[in-house]
């Protein structure tokens, strides 16, 4: 057996979000969909200050960016079928918002600038491949529990967002631009400035941090089956 | 023959890309013969899963109190 995925964790990953609360008085006017019930909204807010927080990296742009897709959500609240529809969709806002932020900022990061970054990666390469370039034998990769299982633990997501932190900030951002917010390769390479061949290499180095980080902090198999 | 190392690299690239049909021949003659490189594309396809979710706010509800 591996370590167990089911720990419980208490700390705020959007998994946790309050769960929908009837609480009718407090929507005189939309009793059914729950958009204006405090609960939500306040785990709403979390949700989105921890996804821009992660993206932006900087406390007070992500605060900013949550208050005007906040902001935004409240004045166009009518016509959602539901809080799950509602939340998507102020998530959308969000994601335009930071966008504009990081637009706003890319200018002072030269991102081609990855300095003692070259120098990890060197050594990473000398842990995971051989002089061959195959996966040395103690790490090769191992099979991680099934997705489905593995999204639904409160677990992976606090990993995954410590691994994340880890990243060097250049291929964090770079691998948050197509990960998180979705961008397309042709603007991840505009909005950064660099070719569609570096831009290919930073996403390749994050996802290789990225999946080497979290079979370190737990989702490596015991014995050679690699399967939990 | 390919190593791991450049078809790693390929198996990143093809989340953003479409492969050239050399690529993706590299990629498919050494798949089958290295469950390295398998569990590699799970893996990244599924920080991809990940990504997906955490955009749309569509995180699992809070799984049932096992404490």
């Amino acid at each position: 057996m591996g370590v167990s995925l089911d720990v419980p964790e208490s700390g705020g990953w959007p998994c946790e979000s309050a769960h929908p609360h009837q609480d009718t008085h407090l929507n005189t006017s939309r009793a059914q969909d729950g958009i204006h019930d405090d609960a939500y909204l306040v785990g709403l807010r979390r949700d989105l200050f921890r996804f821009a927080r992660l993206q932006l990296r900087d406390e007070a742009a992500a605060e900013d960016a949550v208050q005007e897709a906040m902001t935004a959500a409240w004045l166009q609240a009518d016509g959602f079928a539901g809080q799950s529809e509602h939340k998507t969709w102020v998530f959308g806002i969000l994601r335009h918002k930071i966008i504009d932020a990081m637009r706003q900022r890319q200018r002072l990061v030269n991102l081609a600038d990855l300095g003692s970054e070259r120098d990890d990666d060197a050594q990473l390469d000398a842990l995971l491949f051989d002089a061959g370039g195959h996966w040395d034998k103690p790490v090769k990769p191992r099979a991680w529990p099934d997705p489905q299982t593995l999204l639904a633990q409160r677990q992976f997501w606090r990993l995954f967002e410590a691994c994340l932190e880890h990243l060097p900030e250049q291929y964090g951002r770079v691998f948050m631009a197509r990960e998180f917010l979705g961008l397309e390769m042709e603007e991840i390479c505009g909005e950064f400035e660099v070719t569609a061949n570096h831009c290919s290499v930073l996403l390749y180095r994050a996802r290789l941090r990225l999946r080497t980080c979290l079979s370190e902090k737990g989702f490596s198999a015991e014995d050679d089956h690699g399967q939990l | 023959m390919a190593n791991c190392k450049t078809v790693s690299k390929l198996l990143s690239d093809a989340l953003d890309r479409p492969l050239s049909p050399h690529e993706w021949l590299v990629v498919h003659a050494h798949l089958p013969i290295c469950s390295g490189c398998r569990n590699f594309r799970r893996q990244v396809q599924m920080l991809k899963q990940a990504g997906d979710r955490l955009r749309g706010g569509r995180l699992p509800e809070a799984p049932p109190a096992d404490d």
